[in-house]
């Protein structure tokens, strides 16, 4: 047996493992909370069959599995965008906020909190017929999809990757500045329903907007899967890759697309969650010393979701009736697991 | 909140960088700062003003002139500004310079809208010279007083201005007390010669002692008699509709407060201003034994289970129309307030984008806040009363 042949057992043992332990807390996920609800009446409800207390039954299906769901598809989703965002940049601290795309969401959602003050505008816009939450939503997608527009038009233009980075966090910077000016004009009441939503929530998306959500990480998903081997052979350096006979461009332009995609919808439905995009590709190439995106992509999905379930369920903070903001668990139960991870490894440059 | 408007504008963006943390902290138990206020009088020329429900002023009687003692009990150092208000330049020994107020006063600024309906019913609209901003103002009178000149603005966009405040010819301003706030802004004023009065309305317990707040302009407008007699009618009346839900109700409705915000739920803390109004009407609060001052946040699962069976639904934050709850999150449907469309919010007096009466005369009306709840909770004990500020949603 081939050295090689023994890591893939490895591997697969630890992906199975892996599995079994996003499986795992997302039973767990489902059973914690702060309506005390018996595990037997749990499955009972999952399986569809009629228990005693309605209530249990509502908070079940409608409350704590649609955050879950929510948390596995944001948590997959934000961690393949970090891995693409790493592996293009070749840059260790690449995320998927990393082109301005969560900043643009951000934009979108000021817009509408906090420029829309004026009464006729809010007006105006629910006399559109949306409102709410899809309100939300449908501007911080909007939000993202300029600035991915934005970023497009400038990578089809300049082909260095650094240079890239670059302007893709100062197109972040002016977005932020324009929101800083709205917030200085706006009132209390908005600016307060503004920082709320940047405390991020994985329960705020209800079981037809999980619908589309589904729809869009699962096309993203499958994006990135299709782009594996593009992935792997920009590892090896942008110039090595064309002696490949790869169109770097285009890659590019896929990679590029398929983040936001990803990046933008979740922080439309959940508002900006970070760090689960920075921290989890350095998880799973720790786990499985592996840099090959054929295994690191899959990994990676199931990592964030794992990530984030858990930190959903310390945000909900078990058998209490208080709840943290989840935006703040990613990085306060995240940091300390990647600075062990790295440390121990001391390798890091390896992978890039 | 459109209490919150007239906090000083450059403190005002800090406060707000704070406002998650205030209520994350707002889990803790406050400690009680409640002071025991007991009118002390003495013989004068003037009438005798007692302070019996207000925690945040007391007014002390001395043989020519009052003594006002603020107590500030919402600040976490609580300490207390003594001011003499001075009708005949008899000044007192003991008072700086700037502590001492020249009464009656001719002229007031208010930079709350929960000050102004008391101007209304001392018949003071005269007095009054400068607002904050008509923007947020709901009476008719003041409006237009404001745009026919007669009533300047002070902060026309949210700042307050200095400069135009010292130009409007007011002899007064009544500021608003606000936690921990640095108030730069009136100690520019105070140096300048302008003495400036905190009223802390907002900040009270209880209705009446919101109400009460009107026995200080009384003071301060020289109508002593008129503010005794208008604050004792409203008492009475208050009294006789709590009297009606002791003799009647034994056991209430239940009832939820306010409105998801993503993840969490914020409702009214057991000692807060919303569950005295509850525990008045005697309704069945879910949190009515925590300590909370202000409000508690939840997640929504907790508040979610309490929904589906409570009776009521007060207050369901900006939400106007059953649809707009619905569009916010379509599980609201599954509670039984929604079914049976007992929803009500604030909104039954205000002007789109603008003023809210709620924040207005109703501060001064607490018998008629207490109608409006009784109606909601016991419509049975109050068959002819229709709801004023309170509004049900369609």
């Amino acid at each position: 047996m081939t050295p090689l042949q023994s890591t893939n057992i490895v591997n697969k043992k630890r992906i199975g493992l892996l599995l079994f332990g996003v499986a795992m807390l997302f039973i767990l996920d489902l059973a914690l909370g702060s309506v005390k609800i018996e595990l037997l009446e749990l499955i009972k409800i999952l399986f569809g069959q009629e228990v005693e207390n309605q209530a249990w039954q509502n908070i079940v299906l409608k409350i704590r599995l649609p955050r879950s769901i929510t948390a596995v598809l944001a948590g997959g989703a934000l961690a393949l965008g970090g891995l693409q965002m790493q592996t293009l940049f070749r840059n260790p601290l690449a995320g998927p906020s990393i082109l301005g795309i969560t900043s643009g969401a951000s934009l979108g959602v000021a817009a509408v909190m906090l420029a829309s003050g004026s009464a006729a505008t809010a007006f105006a816009i629910k006399n559109l017929g949306i409102g709410g939450s899809w309100l939300i939503v449908l501007a911080s997608t909007l939000g993202a999809f300029l600035v991915l527009l934005v970023i497009l038009a400038i990578s089809y233009k300049i082909s260095d990757n650094v240079v890239m980075l670059i302007v893709g966090i100062m197109v972040a910077n002016i977005t932020i500045a324009v929101v800083s000016i709205w917030q200085y004009f706006s009132n209390p009441e908005q600016i307060q329903e503004y920082i709320l939503w940047t405390f991020g929530s994985l329960g705020g998306v209800t079981n037809d907007q999980l619908a589309i959500l589904v729809l869009v990480v699962g096309i993203g998903t499958v994006a990135t899967f299709a782009l594996s081997k593009s992935l792997n052979v920009l590892l090896l350096g942008e110039k090595y890759a064309q002696s490949m006979g790869l169109n770097v461009r285009r890659s590019r332009l896929m990679i590029i697309f398929t983040t936001s995609l990803l990046a933008g919808a979740i922080t439309g439905f959940c508002g900006p969650i970070g760090f689960v995009g920075i921290a989890v590709p350095h998880l799973t190439r720790s786990l499985l010393n592996t840099s090959d995106h054929k295994i690191l992509v899959p990994t990676n999905l199931l990592m964030g979701a794992g990530l984030l379930l858990l930190c959903d369920i310390i945000s909900q903070v078990p058998g209490s009736s208080s709840v943290l903001p989840v935006n703040a668990i990613t990085a306060m139960i995240g940091s300390p697991i990647v600075i062990w991870v790295i440390v121990k490894r001391r390798n890091l440059k390896s992978s890039f | 909140m459109r209490e919150l408007k007239p906090i000083f504008s450059q403190s005002r963006w800090m406060i707000l960088c704070w406002l998650p943390i205030f209520w994350l902290l707002s889990c803790q138990p406050k400690k009680e700062t409640a002071t025991s206020v007991e009118g002390i009088q003495s013989s004068n020329v003037n009438v005798k003003v007692e302070i019996e429900h207000a925690i945040g002023f007391d007014i002390i009687d001395h043989q020519n002139w009052k003594e006002l003692q603020l107590y500030r009990h919402y600040n976490d150092f609580v300490d207390t500004v003594k001011l003499a208000l001075v009708t005949n330049g008899n000044v007192p020994d003991a008072f700086e310079e700037h502590q001492i107020i020249q009464t009656p006063v001719e002229h007031v600024g208010a930079l709350s809208t929960t000050h102004l309906s008391m101007f209304e019913l001392l018949d003071a609209l005269d007095q009054l010279k400068a607002v904050e901003t008509s923007k947020y103002i709901y009476s008719q009178k003041v409006n237009e007083r404001v745009s026919n000149g007669q009533i300047v603005e002070l902060a026309p966009n949210g700042q307050l201005n200095l400069e135009t405040t010292l130009v409007s010819g007011i002899d007064l301003l009544m500021g608003v007390g606000y936690p921990n706030a640095q108030n730069d802004n009136y100690q520019s004023l105070q140096r300048t010669g302008l003495p400036v009065i905190l009223n802390a309305d907002w900040q009270e317990k209880t209705l009446l002692g919101r109400a009460e707040w009107i026995k200080l302009l009384g003071v301060l407008l020289g109508k002593e008699a008129q503010a005794n007699r208008v604050f004792s009618t409203i008492e009475m009346s208050y009294q006789q509709t709590l009297d009606l839900v002791k003799r009647n109700v034994i056991d209430g409705p239940s009832v939820i407060t306010g409105l998801a915000e993503g993840d969490s739920w914020y409702v009214a803390g057991g000692n807060s201003f919303a569950n005295h109004i509850l525990s008045i009407a005697q309704v069945n609060y879910p949190w009515s034994d925590t300590d909370n001052t202000g409000s508690i946040r939840l997640d929504f699962e907790t508040v979610y289970e309490e929904g589906l069976s409570a009776d009521f639904w007060l207050v369901p934050s900006t939400a106007k129309t059953l649809a707009e709850i619905i569009q916010a999150d379509p599980r609201y449907a599954d509670f039984k307030a929604f079914e049976e469309k007992q929803i009500y919010n604030i909104y039954a007096r205000y002007h789109p984008g603008g003023g809210n009466d709620y924040y207005e005369s109703a501060v001064m009306a607490p018998h008629v806040v207490l109608k409006d709840v009784v109606k909601i909770f016991h419509p049975e004990l109050l068959p002819d009363h229709e709801l004023v500020y309170y509004n049900r949603l369609q």
